[in-house]
């Protein structure tokens, strides 16, 4: 599903340039749950951004579901991401003037899927994630997990193949975590394919593979039982 | 997916108040103000645009000699050219010179006699009556539907029976038609009279050349029509005559001697070029406004933006859902601003002296597409910017559009332009207003203390044409010379009363032709007054050379006249003694027995012109002059003999200090007008940069919290964040200073007088704008610095 070969990524200010990503070649398959893991500026959310189609490699190739998309601008690649690829980040990015219900509706309404239907997957989604009964309130109405829940939500609601979360338990306690942490492997154990940013170990624990990055470079790969999992 | 972007675009209003607020407010205030004065500019500049022929319809005019200003010619039908295509003329009457009675009431409408061309040269439509035959019934009275109104209120006025009465002309007439006037007329009048044979008068002739016919052609045909013209006095033999198109006639200042009667108002050009600058400035000062609310309320949405792009929004969701929010707030404006616009109208008309009705739909139209440009115009910017936008950068970090600074800096630029020039603006007015003008003006009342009878009145009773010639001439001059006695000896009697002097106001001044008898190159015009010997007490001239007026010396009808300086100069008069003047009318050898020294009695615009004063008695007007106040006692007693003298008339006087402040009625009325609007310009700036302080605070509350931490007091946190603010605002005061000393320097070229360009016009303007703004500002900023640190740190 995702394949780089040799991804670099450079940021250029007037003095400094900095090589974010340097030489990356990563493999995803489908169904795949990959956690992707090392310290602070190493380059893990850059790489998770060129992933999800929200910026371009500097230099390499990126193939996802078998097209070179690298060199895709930006109408393009949102096209490709419609539908495809749901977010989960670590501060939720809910919209805080709609609420739960018209945020995990937001997808369905720019792929332009019916009013009628789109009513009918968003509550189902939400009574799946376990908020059904929060679907009026605002964001800053809900704790911290819900808020991820509902951003969970919104982000398969589409019933995308691949889920790109951005530390997605950073913001919450460990109870919350964990049930955040649950929900994406069902999503994963149903067949979507999930590549997370992370810190946590435990977290990373979930994973079937850990792919870990050291200023821009895969350093590690390991790859766990999947008898253990 | 329109439902979508409507809710969230008033979701967002919600979370976004006081931008929104501020959206609204300074689209109605801006485009309010432009409306206004772009309805008025627009008339101004549309003048007399409604009659079809417009093109094609001119006055006649003529100079008596050619130093001479124009005036009337005396030839007033010229239906024998075969370029003209029709020939009307109308009586044209000094000021307070018609009445109108009706049911024992007493009127002093503006009137026109017309003869039974008018309709065909001029596009006034009748809402009751036949244009084409109306005219020929001698008996018939046209008013207009405003006048209608204030004589019969509600009632049919047709059928009415009402008595005209003019210094040539008196009849009986029946209400027949209801005429319509145009707000963009020149022609202003209350009553129209179809002429049935007044012998003579002030003829006023227009011409309607047949299409295709060049002006310049038919000025040479007409050249010399009036020279040794039949039955007219004084023969001329150097007049020329010209035609004068009616569309040029109202900003033209050429023909004030043919305009001073009420029926001809008068535009300024130059006010009206100094309104549409308004206008600009206003416009561009809301653009820049809305500009930077637009930019704060995207820099406030930047992270939905994003979670909408990440979402699957394209560009031009994004796009739609400006352009929603947009239309919404246009659509808020326009309703707000058309309901405000016809509320102020009424007031604005009043206080302009217009009577603008602007059709709803125009009004509407007008609005809206004013709102669309302050719109438009104003998203130009933020609109660019958003397309720019990288949506990685913005997930976490939070990217600013840029820009805000500059905006500010323009529009405050703008805002104090307008307040320094509305400042010496006023300052000038005051100045006229305050100005010695070289003679006296303090409590001298003036009033016409009786109408003298028609000298040769046609008297038309009811359906029967009978015209009857008043043969009892020398009853009424006898009449004439007689009452004057009576009146001055009882005036005398009052004991509130100084001095009693008949003649012309020196604010009411005519021009006569004069030339020395040496002069060759014919007669020019000059301002004459004419007044009785007391006169010269009254005003107080101070004498230079010779002497005044004696009523022992001088007698009725000698040629004897005083100079001023300015006339002494012009005429290039040595010795005043071996100088002597001819009128064009009057005849020959006018001694000047004395020089008066130069005094204002004209619109300070001007420096003192050349003066005649020619001594006479037996004027209807009369001055006053009180003892040391006008006590109301003087004023009853002078009403009761006036009284005395007119049964069911109205006693109308003024004083000659409010006379003067008449003729800056126009300047006070503008210069409020700028002010008005420079105000409204500075609080549309306010709102702009209270939002801006308001969101550019709140992103910078951490700061302010480590700040604080570090021992920062709440005076320096707020002597930092207001820096950052006022530094705009002295950078605009610095550009708006060199340009608005400018802009003023080349208007007050307008004025013979000048108020000084002050350093401490300047100085105000600046402070006050800076206290403005810095009031704005704290409001913001003191919230920010009073905040305990320990809030604002564990809010990030």
């Amino acid at each position: 599903m995702i394949k780089t070969e040799n991804l670099s990524k450079i940021f250029r200010t007037e003095e400094v340039e900095t090589k974010a990503l340097n030489n990356v070649n990563l493999h995803v398959k489908e169904g795949e749950f990959v956690a992707i893991m090392g310290p602070s500026g190493c380059g893990k959310s850059t790489l998770l951004n060129i992933i999800g189609l929200l910026d371009n490699p500097s230099e390499g190739a990126y193939m996802f579901n078998g097209k070179e998309v690298g060199k895709y601008k930006e109408g393009s690649r949102t096209q490709e991401r419609k539908g495809n690829i749901g977010f989960v980040f670590q501060s939720f990015n809910l919209i805080d003037e709609l609420t739960v219900f018209e945020n995990v509706e937001l997808p369905l309404i720019y792929l332009k899927i019916k009013a009628s239907e789109r009513k009918r997957l968003v509550n189902e989604v939400l009574e799946r994630m376990n908020i059904g009964h929060r679907t009026k309130h605002f964001p800053q109405q809900l704790s911290g997990g819900q808020q991820q829940r509902v951003a969970i939500a919104r982000a398969v609601v589409a019933n995308p193949k691949l889920i790109l979360a951005d530390e997605p338990t950073g913001n919450l306690d460990s109870k919350n975590g964990m049930e955040v942490m649950d929900l994406l492997t069902e999503l994963n154990r149903q067949g979507t394919t999930i590549v997370m940013v992370t810190h946590s170990d435990r977290d990373a624990n979930y994973a079937h593979r850990i792919v870990n990055l050291f200023d821009g470079k895969i350093v590690t790969e390991s790859r766990k039982d999947p008898a253990l999992v | 997916m329109l439902i979508h972007y409507i809710k969230l675009a008033i979701r967002n209003f919600r979370s976004n108040k006081v931008i929104f607020v501020g959206s609204l407010a300074t689209l109605c205030l801006g485009a309010l103000c432009i409306s206004l004065l772009f309805s008025y500019v627009y008339n101004e500049l549309t003048m007399d645009d409604f009659h079809n022929n417009k093109k094609d319809i001119y006055m006649v005019t003529m100079k008596r000699s050619p130093k001479s200003e124009w005036s009337l010619p005396f030839k007033n039908n010229y239906d024998e050219y075969p370029e003209v295509k029709n020939s009307t003329s109308l009586i044209n009457f000094e000021k307070d010179k018609i009445r109108l009675k009706y049911n024992n009431d007493i009127y002093t409408p503006t009137g026109v006699v017309v003869d039974s061309s008018f309709f065909k040269v001029f596009n006034f439509e009748l809402t009751i009556g036949d244009k084409n035959t109306i005219l020929n019934d001698y008996e018939a009275i046209i008013l207009t539907e405003d006048f209608s109104e204030k004589l019969f209120g509600d009632v049919n006025p047709i059928g009415k029976e009402v008595d005209f009465e003019s210094p040539i002309y008196q009849g009986h007439h029946i209400v027949k038609g209801i005429v319509k006037i145009p707000s963009n007329s020149s022609l202003k009048f209350d009553v129209l009279i179809p002429n049935a044979g007044v012998p003579y008068g002030s003829w006023v002739p227009f011409v309607r050349l047949k299409k295709g016919t060049h002006k310049s052609h038919f000025d040479e045909k007409i050249k010399k029509s009036n020279n040794n013209y039949p039955y007219a006095f004084p023969k001329l033999t150097e007049s020329t005559t010209k035609t004068v198109k009616l569309k040029d006639l109202y900003f033209n200042n050429n023909f004030s001697r043919i305009k001073t009667s009420q029926i001809f108002s008068s535009g300024n050009r130059n006010n009206v070029d100094i309104l549409i600058i308004f206008i600009f400035i206003i416009l561009l000062v809301s653009i820049f406004n809305f500009s930077n609310l637009q930019i704060v309320n995207i820099n406030s949405i930047i992270k939905n933006i994003v979670i909408f792009k990440i979402n699957g929004a394209l560009k031009k969701d994004i796009y739609y859902q400006n352009l929603v929010e947009n239309i919404i707030i246009i659509g808020m404006s326009a309703i707000i601003l058309t309901i405000s616009y016809n509320l102020i109208l009424p007031f604005f008309n009043g206080f302009m002296n217009v009577n603008l009705k602007p059709p709803f739909s125009k009004v509407l139209l007008i609005n809206v597409s004013f709102l669309i440009l302050i719109t438009g115009v104003g998203l130009i910017y933020p609109i660019i910017k958003i397309n720019h936008f990288s949506t990685v950068l913005n997930i976490n970090k939070k990217q600013q559009l840029k820009g805000k600074q500059i905006i500010v800096v323009l529009q405050y630029a703008l805002a104090v332009i307008l307040l320094i020039s509305s400042i010496i603006v006023s300052k000038q007015l005051q100045l006229m207003l305050s100005k010695d003008l070289g003679f006296n003006t303090n409590n001298i009342m003036r009033v016409k203390m009786y109408y003298p009878i028609s000298q040769a009145p046609i008297i038309r009773i009811g359906s029967e044409e009978k015209r009857v010639t008043n043969k009892k001439g020398i009853t009424n001059k006898k009449e004439i010379f007689d009452k004057p006695e009576y009146i001055k000896n009882q005036l005398a009697s009052f004991s509130g009363i100084k001095t009693i002097g008949q003649g012309r106001s020196p604010l009411d001044i005519y021009q006569v032709e004069w030339k020395t008898m040496q002069e060759t190159s014919g007669f020019e015009s000059l301002n004459t007054l004419l007044f009785s010997t007391e006169c010269q007490d009254i005003f107080g001239f101070e004498l230079l050379e010779g002497r005044l007026f004696d009523n022992e010396m001088d007698h009725d009808q000698e040629h004897k006249i005083l100079i001023n300086e300015a006339a002494k100069k012009h005429l290039g008069i040595e010795d005043i003694s071996m100088t002597t003047l001819e009128n064009i009318s009057w005849g020959k050898g006018f001694k000047i027995i004395g020089v008066v020294k130069d005094f204002n009695y004209e619109h300070l615009a001007s420096k003192p012109k050349p003066l005649i004063i020619y001594r006479t008695r037996g004027s209807s007007n009369y001055f006053i002059l009180f003892h040391n106040n006008q006590n109301q006692e003087t004023i009853t007693q002078i009403h009761e003999l006036f009284n005395e003298l007119n049964p069911n008339q109205a006693f109308n006087y003024t004083f000659l200090s409010d006379d003067i402040a008449t003729l800056y009625k126009k300047e006070k009325r503008l210069s409020t007008i700028y002010m008005v609007f420079t105000i409204i310009a500075l609080v549309i700036s306010a709102i702009g940069l209270f939002t801006i302080a308001l969101y550019d605070t709140q992103r910078r509350v951490k700061e302010v919290g480590v700040r604080k931490v570090n021992g920062a007091t709440i005076h320096e946190i707020m002597f930092m964040l207001n820096k950052d603010f006022l530094k705009w605002v002295i950078i605009a005061f610095l550009i708006a200073c060199p340009v608005a000393y400018y802009a003023m320097h080349k208007w007050l070229e307008n004025f013979a007088y000048k108020t000084a360009l002050s350093w401490w016009v300047f100085a105000l303007a600046g402070v006050f704008t800076m206290v403005i703004a810095l009031l704005t500002v704290s409001w913001q900023t003191y919230k920010a610095a009073a905040q305990n640190p320990v809030k604002s740190l564990r809010d990030e």
